[in-house]
């Protein structure tokens, strides 16, 4: 899982932010340990541990929560944090993904067992309903 | 304002700035690292009223039992989770074993060498014991500790400086468990008290135990302290020593002066045990029978937090909770009692199992699934041989000592240590009533792995 790791906790961050992230994914990685056994032969280990920790979350009720940093960033919108926290979780975790840290869409798919049809269409409604809720015009 | 999408890309590496990585122990002992939030204190109050049910119908369960001579302990029995069934593997029959340390890519085990396994069935040398140095009639080097670090590991121990015949405490590094390099840096040998030409009984090093946490990497252990007259030691001949490291190649020495223990009589002061909970570290060691424990929040910092009587052998931590094992007396070969202590602010510790005393009665080692917990050791020496001692637990806070009818360890006179590998566990067993060696030291111990099923 050595090297899955780095993907792993991006998609968990952008899940959850990074403060729920990093409890998602010790949660999600014992899991991987606990049932090694298993999870070594699968053809997608991280896709799977992904949606074991996304499971977990859920069952806990875990909020996204992501911080404000238009003090320290001005070239990012104030509303930015509280937008991508509003955003349907899938929509969220694609958009992130692909224009935060440049995966492709299959690695989208790949991460959460879905089409790559269906990677582009969160990405895209993601980022236009960032937009609304920015109040910003497209390409703006 | 720049593009939604560049603003994406500088809020998505911002994001990762700051996430710490989540440690080895956080994944193998399966514990999550924090808070519990509103939802989860929701949960255990319906939980709470759950268990007062549970314990009610316990109870009359148990009172209902009584009456028909069945004995429910605890008001309702949980058969363990924890293995019941062992299997024998033919491996590591000659070698002494003082750690594991498992990693993606298989288990390592360590002590008089190193040994790789991928399915802990299999195992193959991969170290040449001549590089720990030493001489049967002098002092010897050894491994004693190994942890995983992503898919490779960090063993710690002692080696022998061919010049002056002493031990110096020492590290190993390696990428994957089968190709070992030892690091050469200063801090490991520190400046000692001069040891007079020809005595080579005390050691300048040794490391006895090493963890992820702090700034990466903490070992501990002791260095030679004490002073002559003469040739004749006339001090207590050690203090505590840690050393930290960021990449398991470059290490510093911390202060510990202020943490100096042992002086009133004890003939070794030493740190025996670390390990991290969630971002805490916790060291301990052994001092005229008691255990003295210490806390560090980075590794580099550390404060004394506790005395306990008794002597831990090692530590583990169980969904937060610390649980450490070893015996009611530091000095071997008096009636001991093997001991399980736990406790969740590293401050306040608790029995929760005391054997019934018997010669040299220690647990020496503890390993966790995240969801059972083994405890190993001994019970006994000399004749009569009293078979090795095995506990197991679904909770920390429950024990069951697992009755020995010869079956699965018999001729097993000690056990320890233990690991785990996925779902099961590997224990080591000692026998040292086996005339294995030659005439004139025919008790020499014979190692055998155990794999539960």
């Amino acid at each position: 899982m050595e090297a899955a790791e780095p993907g792993l906790r991006r998609a968990l961050v952008a899940l959850y932010g990074a403060e729920e992230a990093r409890d998602a994914m010790a949660e999600g990685l014992a899991y991987a340990w606990q049932h090694w056994d298993r999870v070594q032969t699968m053809a997608n280990p991280t896709g799977y541990v992904y949606r074991v920790a996304r499971g977990r979350g859920r069952r806990r009720r875990v909020r996204p929560l992501f911080p404000d940093v238009s003090g320290s960033m001005p070239e990012v919108e104030p509303g930015l944090a509280h937008a991508l926290a509003r955003l349907p979780e899938r929509q969220r975790v694609a958009v992130l993904l692909v224009h935060g840290w440049d995966w492709t869409y299959e690695e989208v798919a790949t991460l959460m067992g879905v089409s790559v049809s269906s990677v582009r269409n969160h990405v895209a409604r993601g980022l236009e309903r960032l937009r609304r809720l920015l109040g910003v015009q497209v390409n703006g | 304002m720049a593009e939604l999408e560049t603003q994406l890309h500088s809020y998505a590496s911002a994001l990762l700035d700051g996430f710490e990585p989540v440690s080895a122990e956080e994944i193998t002992e399966g514990t999550p690292s924090r808070r519990v939030g509103r939802s989860r204190r929701l949960l255990g109050a319906v939980l709470a009223m759950t268990l007062v049910t549970v314990v009610a119908v316990g109870a009359a369960l148990w009172l209902t039992g009584r009456g028909n001579g069945v004995r429910i302990t605890s008001g309702i029995h949980h058969p363990p989770a924890a293995p019941t069934s062992w299997t024998r593997v033919d491996a590591l029959q000659d070698a002494q074993v003082a750690a594991f340390a498992s990693s993606a890519h298989g288990v390592v085990a360590v002590g008089s060498g190193i040994w790789f396994s991928s399915d802990g069935r299999t195992w193959t040398s991969v170290f040449d014991p001549a590089e720990l140095g030493g001489s049967p009639a002098g002092q010897q080097g050894s491994i004693n500790a190994v942890t995983a670090v992503g898919p490779g590991f960090v063993a710690a121990g002692q080696a022998v400086d061919p010049i002056s015949g002493q031990a110096v405490a020492a590290i190993w590094t390696s990428p994957d468990g089968q190709h070992w390099t030892r690091v050469r840096d200063p801090a490991l040998e520190p400046p000692t008290p001069p040891i007079p030409a020809g005595n080579t009984t005390p050691i300048r090093g040794s490391i006895q135990a090493i963890a992820r946490g702090g700034p990466g990497l903490v070992a501990v252990g002791g260095v030679f302290a004490g002073s002559f007259v003469g040739k004749t030691l006339v001090t207590a001949p050690y203090n505590i020593a840690i050393w930290t490291s960021k990449d398991g190649a470059h290490w510093t020495r911390v202060d510990t002066r202020a943490l100096y223990f042992g002086g009133g009589g004890s003939a070794q002061a030493s740190l025996s045990t670390v390990i991290a909970r969630g971002r805490s570290m916790i060291a301990t060691g052994t001092d005229a029978g008691s255990t003295v424990v210490f806390e560090s929040r980075d590794g580099t910092h550390w404060r004394h937090v506790a005395v306990v009587p008794g002597s831990f052998s090692q530590m583990t931590v169980y969904r937060r909770m610390l649980v450490a094992v070893g015996s009611d007396s530091g000095t071997s070969g008096s009636n001991e009692r093997a001991i399980i202590w736990i406790s969740t602010d590293a401050t306040h510790w608790h029995q929760v199992l005391v054997s019934q005393p018997a010669t040299f009665a220690a647990y020496r080692a503890v390993a966790t699934t995240g969801q059972s917990l083994v405890a190993v050791g001994s019970a006994g020496r000399y004749e009569p041989i009293v078979d090795a001692t095995l506990a197991v637990s679904n909770n920390a806070r429950t024990w069951h000592p697992v009755p020995q009818n010869g079956a699965t360890f018999a001729s097993r006179t000690s056990l320890g240590p233990v690991t785990t590998i996925g779902s099961h566990y590997l224990v080591i067993g000692v026998d040292n009533t086996i005339g294995t060696g030659t005439a004139s030291d025919p008790y020499r111990p014979s190692t055998a792995l155990f794999i539960s099923n």
